[in-house]
């Protein structure tokens, strides 16, 4: 079944939303566009998976998780915790909606 | 040598509370060297992408690139915490995290027995610049900020002025 990214991307931020709670306003223009951007990446990931090796695709995985986390932390509001937090349940939205994610879960 | 008097004892403590309490200052220096090294990895990656999509396996692994974006990133990272005046890291997430795609990709790119797709490629340039977007946007905030003081300094000057003239 063909995956609606766009439906995933509002999930995803709407994920970060939620785990962002109160501290959401102050930084939802900056989360949303690295949201979309990532999520964005996933997708082209998804459509190369036949020519990306194993290795290669568990770590561009990884590096999407890490690259997001990153990013989270950047924001003075977001401290350490909650920005595991936020990816956490970002991933966790990416993984409903396609559950063979290699790499994600680790 | 004379002993330093107490009055410049205190010119000197004066300064130093003054120079501690400075807000952080925008660089464009630093700025710039933030647009070079995304002018530098975009234009490389894109690069290797074409090649792989034109003929696979042609993106000939260049250990002068790493090695190039490696120095870049550290003389990157001391401008911005050399600048912020204080002793603890600038960003210091999205510096690691720039440093571990540089290494792993390397670590791909030069290994023998793998082959890199230009999909790899195309990922990792997009979350390269995701970070270099978190350094552009402290930047931006920055210069954003200091744009706010002067203008106030100018509004406080002005009035100041205004209310001189007045009493004149």
């Amino acid at each position: 079944m063909a995956v609606d990214w766009d439906s995933v991307r509002d999930d995803a931020v709407s994920a970060a939303k939620q785990a962002l709670g109160g501290g959401w306003n102050a930084v939802s223009g900056g989360v949303t566009a690295q949201i979309a951007a990532l999520v964005g990446l996933a997708n082209y990931i998804e459509d190369h998976r036949a020519s990306i090796s194993d290795a290669e695709y568990t770590m561009l995985m990884q590096h999407q998780k890490m690259c997001l986390q990153s990013v989270l932390t950047g924001y003075k509001q977001i401290s350490y915790a909650v920005a595991k937090n936020v990816v956490s349940q970002v991933v966790n939205v990416l993984l409903e909606a396609i559950p063979g994610l290699l790499g994600l879960a680790a | 040598m004379r002993p330093m008097s107490t009055k410049w004892l205190w010119v000197l403590c004066g300064c130093m509370a003054v120079s501690a309490c400075q807000a952080i200052l925008y660089d464009a220096q630093a700025d710039q060297q933030i647009t070079s090294l995304g002018q530098e990895v975009n234009q490389q990656l894109l690069t290797w992408e074409f090649d792989e999509a034109r003929q696979p396996g042609s993106a000939a692994y260049d250990p002068k690139y790493y090695a190039k974006v490696e120095s870049d990133l550290t003389m990157l990272q001391m401008r911005i915490n050399a600048g912020s005046g204080s002793n603890e890291a600038v960003l210091p997430d999205v510096f690691s995290t720039m440093q571990k795609l540089l290494d792993d990709e390397q670590a791909a790119h030069s290994s023998q027995s793998r082959k890199v797709d230009g999909a790899f490629f195309h990922v990792e340039r997009g979350l390269w610049n995701t970070q270099l977007a978190t350094l552009t946007s402290y930047e931006l905030a920055l210069k954003q900020s200091g744009q706010a003081q002067s203008a106030s300094g100018a509004d406080a000057r002005a009035k100041g002025g205004q209310e001189s003239s007045k009493t004149k």
